[in-house]
């Protein structure tokens, strides 16, 4: 039987405190910049600490809709989302359909090619030389860079553990699909990435939040602002319109505000996804 | 009847090894081309002079690598980085993993609410640098900032980004707001594979607070603890973005990634440099690396 | 519901693709990519592009982006590579030290006509070594200088003048400093409170450089004139160095101006700066009197009180060969036709707009900058007043004249010399090693010039 045990008040009280204070600490810089994007610049600097004046509805929003019109939030947004997913999407095919041949020895060498892969991680990857060969192959203003960085860059690591994975699904399985007459790709496509959802669903997650983040590839590989993800428009932003913090925090709340909804909503799945991933790791 | 295929690449009857190998070649040339090609490539530009495309350079052999150690040509010099780089690294990941650690065991018990602060405090991970670093910009105005009215009532002043000691206490301090959670999450995983009966076993024999942390958790999240330290010590020596848009980059917080970052893109500066730059510091990274394996696995065997 | 998901995911991974496809096709040619680093002219550059638009109906949109300073060289050399570029803004500083590779030469036009005869020639291009003539590469729209802006209001209720000497410039500083920490009470009647005697965009680094130039054209000029002049003849003039008692004195004084500076504006962006130069610290609604910057950021500046300007006089006699005083300028933005460029012709219509003396008389109203073309004229009195030829000899900002490679100073070490962090001394000796060690690099192109 369990005992239902009682910590010691101290701890308790300490324990709400340190949660306290840690909210605070998370939540504080937000909303100062709510606060602050719901002032006008001449507000702003009369009284920068304060809290924001009540308007009219117009006005206080006066900010947010410069924000809006000239980061384009809503088309970049989604943008951003079809091309990180995309990326995301390719890594996790692309991590399968190595994982699988490998982890069953599908071919003689495949262990030298494990080894290659090993040696790989031996390759620290290059900023300049990745400047230096995008601009050389010529392959300017096309989010085709995005996809290539972030769809089949950093995989290394997550090849390994997929290959782990893979040893520890049932070889009876497709044995019996090939007897059967199954494809290749069909198996791998119809069976093994399903079985695979843990690994691949951490890959999924980590690929998303990576793309989303990483605004400086954008700003350094595009050129047409059209093509800069929500990060990068958002860093590009304050390039334009340098001197007024009324109109910065509300950029940023502005891209915040979709990615903290989304979060709510996915947090579950992001949360769990990630630290499966690292655990397995 | 099915023809069998007769292939020196066969291991199995059921499977065509060609099929399989096309099955790893997006794989593989991705690595080659993203990983092992930027390598190569790399070095190449690191025994030239080049600065860009189109413009004339010249083969200059080991100028390059000698240069780095000797007076900065630039803004920071490779010393200043370098040591920015290890202050950096250190105090992010010990404040950052005792941090998380100690709200994993915070979070981790049975109490209404955790789900909510478990997600409250993993958020900051996915907001995005650009709008961690505006937003804690916006904090630390010297002059306008929430900070800066504090210190004022107080009758003081302070540069905060600008000042030379106070800029990377705060760089550090943002760089673990962001990523403290994701270090927190995966260690409440962990707390939760340490099952029940365990804890109740020890409690049984008397454990209690500390000695309970100390002689049954901590060894049990061994595997967590090296995981969250691998993940953090690497990705905290590689880490700039968030030193760009805080500060941009200026003398005291610049770290070795920063400045070659900044040298790679600044299209006149000597790109050959910003490569013998990088292969220092990537042999710099893998030391630090393999002497954390090599601590971890002298503390495996030891037990 | 297995072959759903399929779809989904090939359909989702087939978009991707193509879609990354889709822009592989060089840019337009009815788009006319401008960069800028100038987004304090944003309003200006719109109105240009609306005429242009008009009048070149084969250009279907101007694709205009301004770039802040610190990050323009990232994006101006992708832009480059790329050949999404047809117009940008440059320096004669920068087309010295390279951007020239990149400039399309200009004909002459009967547009520029109007321009100056000493704007055409620093906006040319002469490299003796390669032969051939002097070419146009770039059109200056303005010129800029180094000054000392100060609150006309506030100098006058403490009794203080623009200063004249290194010696009066040092008491105002210091008049200024005690009041602020001690706030000052004429005739039982507080005077305004005092920040800090100086602000500028400290965070930023590059601003302090301002304060270097103001310095050098005083201490080294006037001293040792013909120093710029010699620096080709380095190996045999022993005069020619960096750690000279000259030197010396110019870095031990930006030092000291550095004491001056309000401790926390080395936290502040330099696009903060005027505005609280303007209106004073928010926070505790306190003044600041002076403002080192230059005059390219005056016309952004939204100030209650009057402004005035000087040439910060960095030696006891600040008077020259000529009898005046020196006055650190260099030739601001300028306007060039990227030699890479599908539709070059069609962009050096885009610089004749800007030439046009009614739409160069608005820039000069609006950007409040001396005029480059003899047929318009600048009315602010205070620009007059400093760009005045007859009180000052415009010398070349410092870090705008050395040759190409030349190593400078760098905007991080001058704000920790400011900041105390580094002697004067170890400044100058390691300025002075770092020329040695590049000297392989800079000799070869201490030939460069604009005329033959």
């Amino acid at each position: 039987m369990k005992k239902l045990r009682r910590e010691p008040i101290g701890v308790t009280v300490l324990c709400w405190t340190a949660l306290a204070v840690m909210t605070l600490v998370m939540v504080f810089p937000l909303l100062l910049v709510l606060n602050v994007s719901l002032k006008s610049s001449t507000d702003f600097l009369k009284d920068p600490s304060g809290l924001f004046a009540f308007k009219p509805f117009k006005e206080l929003f006066a900010n947010y809709k410069e924000a809006f019109e000239v980061l384009d939030v809503f088309g970049r947004l989604a943008y951003t989302v079809g091309i990180t997913v995309g990326s995301a999407l390719i890594s996790c095919v692309v991590i399968a359909l190595v994982a699988f041949p490998l982890a069953r020895g599908h071919f003689k060498g495949s262990d030298k090619v494990f080894t290659f892969i090993l040696l790989s991680t031996f390759f620290p990857g290059s900023l300049i030389a990745n400047i230096f060969l995008v601009q050389n192959l010529g392959l300017y203003n096309s989010p085709f860079v995005l996809v290539i960085f972030w769809g089949f860059g950093g995989l290394t690591v997550y090849i390994f553990m997929a290959i782990q994975f893979v040893k520890d699904i049932p070889r009876d399985l497709d044995e019996a699909a090939f007897i059967d007459g199954c494809g290749y790709f069909r198996y791998v496509f119809g069976f093994v990435i399903p079985l695979m959802k843990p690994i691949l669903s951490t890959v999924f997650i980590l690929k998303l939040v990576g793309g989303w983040n990483d605004f400086l590839t954008p700003y350094i590989y595009l050129i047409e602002d059209k093509y800069m993800t929500i990060s990068t428009g958002l860093f590009a932003f304050k390039g334009q319109f340098s001197s007024d913090w009324t109109g910065i925090s509300a950029a940023t709340f502005t891209v915040a505000l979709p990615v903290i909804c989304l979060y709510v909503f996915l947090q579950r799945y992001i949360i769990e996804g990630m630290a499966a991933g690292a655990l397995k790791g | 009847m099915e023809k069998k295929k007769h292939s020196k690449l066969k291991t199995s009857p059921l499977v065509n090894p060609y099929v399989a190998i096309l099955a790893t070649l997006p794989a593989l040339v991705s690595i080659f081309v993203l990983s092992m090609l930027p390598s190569i490539v790399n070095l190449a530009i690191s025994f030239t002079d080049y600065h860009g495309v189109g413009q004339p350079f010249e083969f200059v052999g080991f100028d390059n690598f000698i240069r780095a150690f000797k007076v900065g040509d630039a803004s920071v010099s490779i010393w200043d980085s370098l040591l920015n780089t290890v202050v950096f690294s250190i105090s992010v990941v010990i404040v950052q993993q005792a941090l998380s650690l100690g709200m994993a065991l915070v979070v981790a018990r049975k109490f209404k609410g955790r789900s909510f602060f478990r997600a409250l405090f993993f958020m900051p991970t996915i907001l995005g640098v650009s709008v961690v670093g505006f937003t804690w910009q916006l904090v630390f105005d010297p002059v306008s900032g929430p900070i800066a009215v504090i210190l004022t009532k107080l009758g003081k002043s302070s540069a905060l980004l600008g000042e030379e000691v106070l800029s990377m206490f705060l760089v550090v301090l943002v760089a673990i707001w962001s990523n403290f959670g994701y270090a927190m999450v995966v260690y409440i995983a962990g707390l939760q594979n340490i099952s029940e009966d365990i804890r109740e076993a020890a409690e049984i024999d008397g454990a209690r607070g500390g000695k309970m942390f100390w002689y049954i958790t901590l060894p049990l999240l061994k595997n967590t603890l090296v995981i969250n330290f691998w993940i953090s010590i690497s990705g905290t020596l590689a880490m700039f973005d968030i030193i760009f848009v805080l500060t941009n980059g200026t003398a005291n917080t610049t770290t070795l990634a920063l400045y070659i970052f900044q040298l790679a893109t600044n299209s006149a500066s000597n790109q050959g440099q910003a490569a013998a730059l990088n292969i220092y510091f990537s042999l710099f990274v893998m030391l630090v690396m393999l002497v954390f394996n090599a601590t971890v696995r002298r503390k495996e065997a030891e037990e | 519901m297995k072959k759903l998901r399929a779809l989904i995911l090939s359909v989702l991974v087939g978009a991707t693709v193509c879609g990354s496809f889709a822009s592989c096709g060089g840019p337009s040619k009815d788009v006319l990519y401008v960069l800028s680093f100038k987004p304090e002219y944003n309003e200006f550059f719109e109105e240009v592009n609306k005429i242009f638009l008009k009048e070149n109906p084969s250009i279907k949109s101007v694709d205009y982006k301004a770039v802040d300073t610190n990050n323009y060289n990232t994006v101006f050399s992708s832009r480059v590579q790329s050949k999404y570029l047809d117009v940008f803004t440059s320096e004669v500083t920068y087309m010295m030290q390279g951007t020239n590779a990149y400039m399309q030469p200009l004909t002459k036009q009967d547009y520029m006509d109007g321009i100056k005869a000493e704007y055409l020639t620093r906006g040319s291009f002469y490299d003796p070594s390669a032969g051939g003539e002097p070419e146009l590469l770039t059109l200056p729209l303005e010129q800029v200088a180094n000054v000392v802006y100060y609150d006309k209001g506030l100098f006058a209720e403490y009794g203080v003048e623009a200063p004249e000497t290194w010696s009066e410039f040092l008491a105002v500083l210091d008049l200024f400093k005690e009041a602020a920490e001690y706030p000052v009470v004429q005739n039982g009647v507080a005077l305004t409170p005092i920040e800090a005697p100086i602000i500028f965009g400290g965070k930023s680094e590059w601003p302090t450089m301002t304060v270097l130039n103001s310095v050098v054209a005083d201490v080294v000029e006037i001293s040792q004139p013909e120093f710029f002049h010699s620096i080709k003849d380095y190996d045999t003039n022993e005069n020619i160095r960096f750690n000279n008692a000259i030197w010396q004195e110019a870095f031990d004084k930006v030092k000291k101006i550095g004491d001056y500076v309000d401790n926390k504006i080395w936290g502040l962006d330099y696009s903060f700066a005027s505005t609280y130069f303007s209106i004073g610290n928010p926070t505790t609604g306190k003044k600041y009197p002076m403002m080192i910057d230059g005059t390219w950021s005056y016309s952004q500046m939204e100030a209650t009180f009057e402004i005035g300007a000087f040439a910060l006089p960095a030696v006891e006699n600040p008077v020259n060969g000529e009898g005046k005083k020196n006055l650190a300028v260099k030739t601001g933005t300028t306007l060039s036709v990227f030699n890479g460029s599908n539709k070059k012709t069609v962009a050096e219509k885009y610089l004749e707009i800007f030439f046009r003396d009614e739409v160069y008389q608005k820039f000069v109203n609006f950007t409040k900058t001396p005029s480059v073309k003899t047929t318009v004229t600048q009315s602010d009195e205070l620009v007059n007043s400093i760009f005045d030829s007859a009180k000052y000899t415009f010398v070349e900002a410092y870090d705008s004249r050395m040759p190409r490679y030349f190593p400078l100073p760098s905007a991080s070490e001058i704000s920790s010399l400011m900041k105390g962090d580094l002697t004067a001394k170890s400044v100058a000796d390691s300025l002075q090693q770092r020329v040695e060690l590049n000297k392989k690099d800079w000799e070869k192109y201490t030939g460069l010039a604009h005329t033959k």
